[in-house]
């Protein structure tokens, strides 16, 4: 009987037979080209700041009680836990990258277009930008001088903003998106754009210090340190600049993009690399002082976070690893329960990494051992 | 290897770097890119596409003949399929012959469409996933990354706020499906192609409303590159009325065509015809033999009393 009917539709209804098939096949293509694929959900880093762990999850900006969270109590746990919005309707979008604190001030933009400053201990909203519609696309966490908060767009522009009030001081227009962190030192700010050029811009005039042309789209946050910048690219390259001209110092080539911000300590320069590899550079020269790069397994583009002589490191394959920092060994290796790409940046914070594996759960991990103290559902 | 890696390695990165290529020769412009491509991944599927429009034509021609077994069969099922086997083996049609090679290119349009979407790397997840697969030993590929999305009007990344694009899907994808579908015989049958007619151009047309117009060009190129390799290998199709009544309208009618299944039903009808006077005949030529047959029976009777 069935292969009666099956010869039947195909006998009789060949073209009913394709057209299913087409449509069967063609239905979900179309649907993830509306939702799944392309949908942007965001890595939000976790923060820490005054004892509270601060993360985007579902659309909301959530204060976390790490005690509570050891304890497993249902969220929230008294005062100290809350959500912002705390309608229960608003969304304020995906972020990627951390919220950043400064003096009970929680300040992010969102991939909704939109840049917020919360209140930290009323959880309320200071103020917000734009306060009708929205800016292009926010990627990146801003960064803060002593006045003023600088963030980046995919509307290719560098916002600087007066800190206390949200007032727009200045825009600053590069060549494309601007989907990573900005940097200041010296009055200066930094910034790479995917236009393939990282832009130094002076802080309170907005005008255009220098600007480099890297052979591939910057994604990568930088780091000045002894007025040096550090920056990796999208064209596998990995640049030390001198900051107050521009010029090239050195350069190390790898196998795979540059998305994460480098970590610079006693002279050396981490580089975590989507060719699978972490990197130890000289900080002068640019050569490496690990025998060999540490291996992690998968592409690493979440930025790595130091504590002590362990430098943590999450990677696409969804698990974090412990490196030695003097000889790029491992110390441990920290799998979690649920598989997950870790895209969002490591935050360490008295001995504790904390580590967000696809908006799926948070993990606080000590960073001693690789041992997990704590997890909170995300998702 | 599982399956999602075969898929990237045969179709998927292939195309995608291919697509990125042309990007770095064109100009940098990714619509002319999208364009191109999705023409030269046709022209390769050029051979697949006539052998599916050749069968569909096959089965049109034979569409009033298959009318008239429906009819005749009605409510016998197994031996209408043992008829319709029967008079697709005696014309030399093969049923699947439509479905096989949709189904072979079913997997270069959707590498075809997956690409255009990956490069176009509109969140930082999807460029995540692009930088996934991109081919590293071709450092110039990276160079091109991200790819400029703005043409005209257009953010290829996101969806056309015009409705022009999304328009153009629905009217192209109308026009292609009615150049296919023929009129059916069975109400069924007809209810259905009618249905599908309506509903695919507006399903598509309601998608192009949500995502990146990129896609939306790709989808109307895609749709006139059927129509004209459809036009060549099988004619206008069921679009025959409104080219005739376009063109009479202008007083053109030496460009009125003929509908392929107009002329095989005339065929049919023909044919009909001729095995109706040929019965006629046979049965005048057998009455005649039988009345002679019976005239020399009653006159050998008559001479032997």
């Amino acid at each position: 009987m069935f292969s009666e009917n099956v010869r039947f539709l195909l006998v009789i209804r060949p073209r009913f037979v394709t057209t299913s098939l087409f449509l069967f096949l063609l239905l979900p293509i179309m649907a993830a080209s509306c939702t799944g694929q392309t949908a942007p959900t965001g890595w939000p880093g976790p923060i820490v700041a005054g004892g509270k762990v601060y993360i985007e999850a579902n659309g909301n900006v959530l204060a976390l009680d790490p005690s509570a969270r050891a304890k497993e109590s249902p969220f929230p746990a008294g005062d100290l836990e809350w959500v912002f919005p705390d309608d229960g309707k608003t969304k304020i979008g995906p972020i990627y990258g951390a919220v950043v604190e400064n003096v009970g001030t929680l300040y992010f933009g969102t991939f909704s277009g939109k840049i917020y400053a919360v209140d930290a201990k009323s959880h309320r909203e200071k103020w917000v930008y734009p306060r009708e519609g929205a800016i292009g696309s926010i990627a990146s966490s801003p960064v803060l001088s002593e006045e003023a908060l600088f963030i980046g767009s995919s509307d290719n522009n560098l916002y600087a903003f007066d800190k206390g009030s949200g007032t727009l001081l200045w825009r600053f227009p590069t060549g494309n998106k601007i989907w990573s962190q900005p940097t200041i030192a010296n009055g200066v700010v930094y910034v790479g754009s995917l236009d393939h050029r990282i832009y130094a811009v002076d802080a309170s005039s907005g005008k255009q210090v220098w600007s480099f042309e890297a052979g591939g789209a910057v994604l990568s946050a930088p780091v000045v340190e002894k007025s040096t910048l550090y920056i990796g690219t999208a064209d596998s390259k990995f640049y030390a600049l001198d900051a107050v001209t521009g010029a090239e110092k050195w350069v190390f080539s790898a196998s795979g993009w540059f998305w994460a911000k480098p970590v610079v300590k006693d002279g050396t320069v981490f580089a975590a690399s989507m060719d699978h590899h972490l990197y130890a550079l000289d900080e002068r020269t640019g050569e490496q002082k690990w025998l060999s790069p540490f291996a992690a397994g998968g592409p690493i583009s979440a930025s790595p976070a130091v504590s002590n002589d362990v430098l943590i490191v999450a990677s696409q394959n969804g698990k974090a690893y412990g490196v030695n920092t003097a000889d790029g060994t491992q110390k441990w290796i920290y799998t979690p329960t649920e598989s997950g790409k870790m895209l969002a940046p490591v935050y360490v914070s008295d001995g504790v990494a904390y580590l967000n594996v696809e908006n799926k759960r948070l993990h606080a991990v000590d960073t001693k051992a690789g041992n997990v103290l704590w997890t909170y559902k995300l998702s | 290897m599982d399956i999602g890696s075969i898929w990237n390695n045969l179709f998927q990165d292939p195309m995608l770097n291919g697509l990125i290529i042309l990007y770095g020769l064109l100009w940098q412009n990714f619509a002319i890119t999208i364009v191109v491509f999705t023409i030269v991944v046709r022209l390769i599927m050029l051979p697949f596409t006539i052998k599916q429009l050749q069968a569909t034509k096959g089965m049109q021609v034979l569409q009033p003949k298959m009318a008239a077994l429906q009819k005749r069969y009605a409510g016998d099922r197994p031996r209408l399929s043992q008829e319709q086997m029967k008079l697709y083996k005696e014309h030399g049609v093969n049923p699947l012959g439509c479905a096989v090679p949709t189904i072979i290119q079913f997997p270069i349009w959707i590498g075809l469409y997956q690409s255009i979407l990956l490069a176009m790397a509109v969140s930082p997840e999807s460029l995540v996933s692009l930088s996934e697969h991109l081919y590293s030993w071709m450092p110039e590929i990276t160079k091109l990354i991200p790819l400029k999305s703005e043409f005209l009007w257009l953010d290829l990344s996101k969806p056309d706020k015009t409705f022009i694009f999304p328009i153009l899907v629905a009217g192209s994808t109308w026009f292609q499906q009615k150049m296919t579908t023929t009129p059916s015989a069975d109400p069924k049958q007809q209810q259905m192609n009618s249905m599908m007619q309506n509903m695919m151009p507006l399903m598509l047309g309601f998608f192009a409303l949500q995502f990146a117009s990129g896609l939306a060009i790709y989808w109307v190129v895609s749709n006139i590159c059927s129509m004209v390799i459809q036009y060549f290998v099988i004619g206008m199709g069921g679009l025959t009325e409104y080219w005739n009544f376009a063109v009479g309208m202008v007083g053109l009618n030496v460009l009125r065509v003929v509908p392929v299944v107009k002329a095989a039903a005339d065929e049919a009808q023909d044919d009909d015809n001729l095995v109706e006077a040929v019965s006629a005949e046979k049965r005048r030529r057998d009455g005649r033999a039988r009345s002679k047959r019976k005239n020399s029976r009653g006159g050998n009777r008559a001479g032997t009393r």
